[in-house]
């Protein structure tokens, strides 16, 4: 029966925290279970080979039956909660890496000093420079591609791999973006420049949204998990974590209860257990472990777990440009610009955002959608537009910093029960004043940009709102147990050896998309659920 | 397991992907029961998609036939399907082609049908342009498996099409 041995280490979660932590432990010869809620994804589901695609384009990470996934990963909001917001995630083996852009800039020193820079949220409690050598073996280990054209980015070495060449839609923001005296760079991506032994490079399709048809977006499937694997580790999937299991001291942790495929409750023992489910799911398996001695949920003395959630804001424009520049070829992001990344005093606002130049107008269907439907065209109108038109039109965006408070926040659904029974997640956030007056600024540069660029018919593409797939901080970590859920290491204050490698620990949202930190954060608690020992580590 | 709500009109665009069929007289059966709806639909179709210098139209592609064919399966499609037949009526049928036009920018832009013809238009853009027929009018192709070598070097060239090999 599946769960009776005991392990080293459950991992409850296959995505970017989760396979760091499987392939890192399981290198050094401890014995790894990781439960993950999906299944694996078929790349024979991948379309963007199939003619009619574009009406299909999330295919790959659904299974036959929508209405039952949805039902299944169910979430509620609450009335007052932003209504931009709305969550997107994969549950799969490889987690939501399985739909990202690859987007892989490293953050700056000031995201992790937020408090001592602008008075606002708090500090990380790990120095940047303790996070760089981890940042370096993830990016090996993703083969990022990138250059050292970023004049903001702080030192370092080379990428592993050559950047991914701009496109010639990127190459003509570019000029708007030069005209302004913005420093448009190369972006840092985890997708391969050039082959491997075992797998292929980019060949600039622009479909990676809907999953990457010649595996060359480091995702976790193609990356960590296979190695993970190869050295012992096991992943089992279709696996419903109902509640972390604690000795009866309520002091320390002793594995996980869970739904197998067959809707049977197992217990997998285990010495140490690893929470990697997002900023949403996390909370919520630590609040179903309630029980008599930690009434309030697990890890919860300080009463956060579930509070501070964050994510990033997005604005985006489109416009159209007179020659063809065809957007819709080459990665989704291709070019970056952090002249608002650090914060600047001089600002009023606090903190900063990025600018991704992208490609990702995706083919015909996504032009009607956008640029051709809202203007109430058909017939002969309709058809010269799109002829003259397609291929002809760009977005870009702006991703800001959130700084969330104690009432954006997980919880559970007091009324709404999933699939198996359990209560729902229930999800509040909003935009705050320096959300907003950041937004504005935002919208205000990817618009100045497009113009000095020499686009016509500039619109927004995305209105101010909310990113739904930055799931971020509802355990923060810190030093003082009162105003943290775990230490610096992912350790959770109240229970030994329950950890969270998640983005769920981040203190603050930073200003730039968060895998690689996850990635990097993972690293070092596997390094710390090494080094803290009781385990039975290969030399 | 994307956990974003799918909501009916993309199930319903999902299906269109899928079903591609022509089944003209299954349809004729189960729906067509008010006189020359199919030949009003046909028409409708057509006026929202005509064939251009360098394109096929509605007509060309058989785009009725196979939005019908989805149609059919349906209670929601049956119901838009006579919805329009009967709200633009048989007379719709003998009005000249600029009348037809004139009739149906009046009923989008806030008519009794509205909201049914705007479906339709939708459907037929989404049938249309993901229809590879459509494809070599406005240089494109699918983007797998061959991808865009090009990617980095093809801009620029106001007037060149891309050949749909």
């Amino acid at each position: 029966m599946p769960g009776t041995d005991e392990v080293d280490v459950c991992i409850v979660g296959s995505g970017a925290s989760g396979g760091v932590l499987a392939r890192e432990l399981a290198l050094k010869g401890l014995k790894v279970v990781v439960l993950e809620a999906g299944q694996r994804l078929d790349r024979s589901r991948i379309p963007t080979n199939l003619p009619h695609w574009e009406l299909r384009p999330d295919q790959y990470f659904s299974s036959n039956n929508v209405d039952e996934d949805a039902q299944r990963d169910r979430v509620t909001y609450a009335p007052d909660s932003d209504p931009s917001f709305v969550l997107s995630r994969v549950k799969a083996v490889g987690g939501s890496t399985m739909h990202y852009e690859g987007f892989c800039a490293r953050p700056h020193p000031g995201d992790l000093k937020r408090n001592s820079l602008t008075g606002l949220a708090v500090d990380w409690p790990i120095p940047f420079s303790e996070l760089t050598p981890h940042f370096e073996r993830v990016e090996a280990m993703l083969g990022v591609s990138g250059k050292l054209d970023n004049r903001f980015e702080p030192p370092r070495g080379p990428y592993p791999n050559p950047a991914i060449e701009m496109s010639c839609a990127v190459k003509r923001v570019k000029k708007g973006c030069d005209a302004l005296g913005l420093n448009a760079a190369h972006a840092p991506m985890a997708i391969l420049s050039r082959a491997t032994n075992t797998r292929a490079p980019c060949n600039f399709c622009g479909g990676c949204w809907s999953g990457c048809f010649m595996g060359a977006i480091s995702n976790m499937a193609q990356t960590y998990l296979p190695e993970a694997e190869k050295s012992g580790a096991i992943i089992r999937i279709g696996v419903m974590a109902t509640r972390v299991m604690l000795a009866k001291d309520g002091k320390r942790v002793t594995g996980i209860e869970y739904f197998d495929e067959s809707k049977n409750l197992q217990f997998q023992r285990a010495k140490v257990v690893a929470l990697c489910c997002n900023a949403v799911e996390t909370p919520r398996l630590l609040l179903m472990s309630a029980r008599y001695d930690h009434p309030n949920g697990l890890a919860n003395s300080s009463g956060l777990v579930g509070k501070n959630f964050s994510c990033h804001t997005v604005v985006s424009a489109r416009g159209l440009f007179e020659e063809r520049i065809d957007a819709y070829k080459g990665p989704n992001i291709n070019g970056m610009v952090q002249d608002y990344y650090d914060h600047d005093d001089k600002r009023d606002f606090a903190g900063g955002y990025i600018l991704a130049l992208r490609n990702a107008e995706g083919g015909p269907v996504r032009f009607y959608d956008k640029m051709a439907a809202p203007k109430n065209l058909f017939g002969k109108e309709l058809v010269e537009y799109i002829e003259k038109n397609f291929g002809h039109s760009v977005a870009i965006s702006a991703y800001g910093e959130h700084f969330a408070t104690e009432r954006d926040q997980i919880s559970l659904d007091p009324a709404v029960k999933d699939t198996f029974g359990l209560p729902v997640p229930r999800i509040k956030i909003n935009i705050h004043d320096n959300d907003r007056t950041m937004l504005h600024h935002m919208k205000q540069t990817v618009h100045d940009v497009l113009s000095a660029a020499g686009a016509n018919d500039i619109h927004e593409a995305l209105a101010p709102g909310f990113l739904g797939t930055h799931l971020l901080g509802t355990c923060r970590m810190g030093a003082n147990p009162n105003s943290s859920v775990t230490d610096a290491y992912g350790e959770t204050h109240d229970i030994s050896g329950l950890y969270i490698a998640d983005g769920s620990l981040f203190p603050t949202s930073t200003a730039g998309n968060p895998t690689i930190v996850i990635q990097a954060l993972a690293t070092r608690v596997a390094l710390q659920i090494i080094a803290k020992g009781n385990l039975s580590v290969s030399a | 397991m994307l956990t974003v709500a799918k909501s009916s009109r993309r199930k319903f665009l999902a299906l269109i992907s899928l079903i591609f069929t022509p089944c003209e007289a299954l349809f004729a059966k189960k729906i067509d029961t008010v006189s020359n709806g199919t030949e009003i639909f046909h028409l409708v179709c057509n006026h929202f998609i005509p064939a251009s210098d360098t394109g096929p139209g509605a007509k060309d592609v058989e785009l009725g036939h196979q939005l019908m064919s989805i149609y059919v399966q349906t209670s929601y499609g049956r119901t838009l399907f006579k919805n329009i037949v009967t709200g633009l009526g048989e007379q719709f049928l003998a009005l000249s082609h600029d009348e037809q036009i004139k009739r149906l920018e009046e009923q989008l832009e806030g008519g009794k049908l509205s909201e049914q013809l705007s479906s339709l238009l939708t459907h037929c853009a989404h049938a249309y342009y993901s229809n590879p027929q459509s494809w070599p009018s406005i240089g494109y192709r699918t983007p797998q498996p061959q991808g865009y070598a090009d990617y980095a070097s093809h801009c620029g060239d106001t007037k060149t099409k891309m050949t749909n090999s």
